[in-house]
């Protein structure tokens, strides 16, 4: 029998658009667009036309082991070329950010190969070799995933998620990354992820309506969609939670079932 | 508790700019009885940005109408929404720890 994945239970618009970002056959829909140059001012990793530095040397000329998994598992552009692990990090906010951490996490494992991922409260990351970090960001950047105004990118001094918004709805950065442009109405990055100054201010486009972010978030809110109007998913985090509690780490010794 | 004026915490649902918070006080401080008023916020790490996030109203009277114009005043200053709550937010009485650290003379 050919299952089909439903990655996630519910039939909430919140639901359907956490299925929508896990699910890999789904094409992210692109909302703004990033200069290469741009993306990598704001990442700071490396100058702009600078060549990716690498840690060894590319793979083709290091004469690899005979191993089985070498020959089945293809590796990514930057695993080729043997560029540096560097990172992309992303905040959001409460304040019905398109995606949440932990669901950028589930997105990502469906999606990227060779990436380290890691959740915090506020924040994500993702750590992978150079130049797959620029291609992921890129497209994460440009995506419906980022709002310029809910969504941060940040390296370091990441909090501020759960921070009231500013009076023009900007989330709150105590390293004043990004300055809402009050001519052009758009978000401009002055700072790079690690907060260090860059040559010249990076658009990023203009923050979406609160309506608009309301039908794109992933996040049951008791003033937006609350979780108690989705029972699948109520259901589902009940049996999760009950197995945890009287089951431990194997739920299914939980008495009764 | 009679001999304490009752106070008006005022608590907007977006982080207001230092010149919207100062703009807020000054129309505030033309009410009558309004006895005193304060704000507090946070500085961003560099300095360069002051966000106000709490505004406390100090009354000189417990009567309900004071309530009213503060908040017509709150509907002009701060369109994005608010909450107001009475009760009692900044200090009023010396602290245990304001007799340890020395700063109240003992009689």
């Amino acid at each position: 029998m050919v299952y089909k994945a439903q990655f996630v239970p519910g039939e909430s618009i919140v639901s359907k658009n956490r299925k929508k970002y896990m699910d890999p056959e789904y094409k992210f829909k692109k909302l703004r667009s990033l200069s290469d140059e741009d993306l990598v001012l704001v990442l700071g990793h490396r100058a702009p036309g600078e060549d990716f530095k690498s840690v060894h040397p590319p793979l083709d000329e290091m004469g690899e082991p005979d191993c089985i998994i070498r020959e089945l598992v293809e590796p990514t552009e930057g695993a080729k070329a043997g560029d540096r692990i560097r990172y992309v990090q992303f905040t959001d906010s409460v304040y019905f950010a398109p995606i949440t951490p932990y669901q950028r996490a589930w997105a990502y494992l469906h999606r990227y190969r060779g990436i380290d991922t890691g959740t915090l409260s506020g924040r994500q990351i993702i750590e992978a070799r150079e130049r797959d970090v620029e291609k992921y960001a890129k497209e994460l950047i440009e995506s419906e995933t980022f709002d310029p105004a809910r969504t941060g990118i940040r390296g370091r001094t990441v909090h501020g998620h759960a921070v009231r918004l500013d009076e023009n709805g900007l989330m709150f950065d105590a390293m004043q990354r990004y300055i809402f442009d009050a001519d052009s109405g758009e978000v401009k990055y002055v700072k790079n992820m690690g907060g260090e100054p860059i040559d010249r201010p990076v658009s990023v486009g203009k923050p979406l309506p609160d309506e608009e972010l309301e039908k794109m978030t992933t996040m049951f809110r008791a003033d937006g969609v609350s979780i108690t109007k989705d029972p699948e998913v109520l259901e589902v985090v009940n049996a999760v939670h009950w197995g945890r509690t009287f089951g431990g780490y194997k739920s299914v010794n939980r008495e009764g079932q | 508790m009679s001999d304490i004026n009752p106070e008006v915490q005022i608590f907007p649902l977006r982080l207001v700019s230092e010149d919207r918070a100062k703009a807020l006080l000054a129309d505030l401080n033309t009410i009558d009885n309004v006895k005193k008023t304060e704000y507090k916020g946070f500085l961003s790490q560099d300095k360069s940005v002051f966000k106000v996030g709490w505004i406390w109203v100090e009354l000189a009277t417990e009567e309900e109408s004071v309530l009213g114009e503060i908040k017509d005043v709150c509907d002009r200053q701060l369109p994005f929404g608010y909450d107001i709550q009475r009760g009692r937010f900044t200090k009023y009485r010396a602290t245990t720890a304001d007799y340890l650290r020395g700063s109240v003379k003992e009689e």
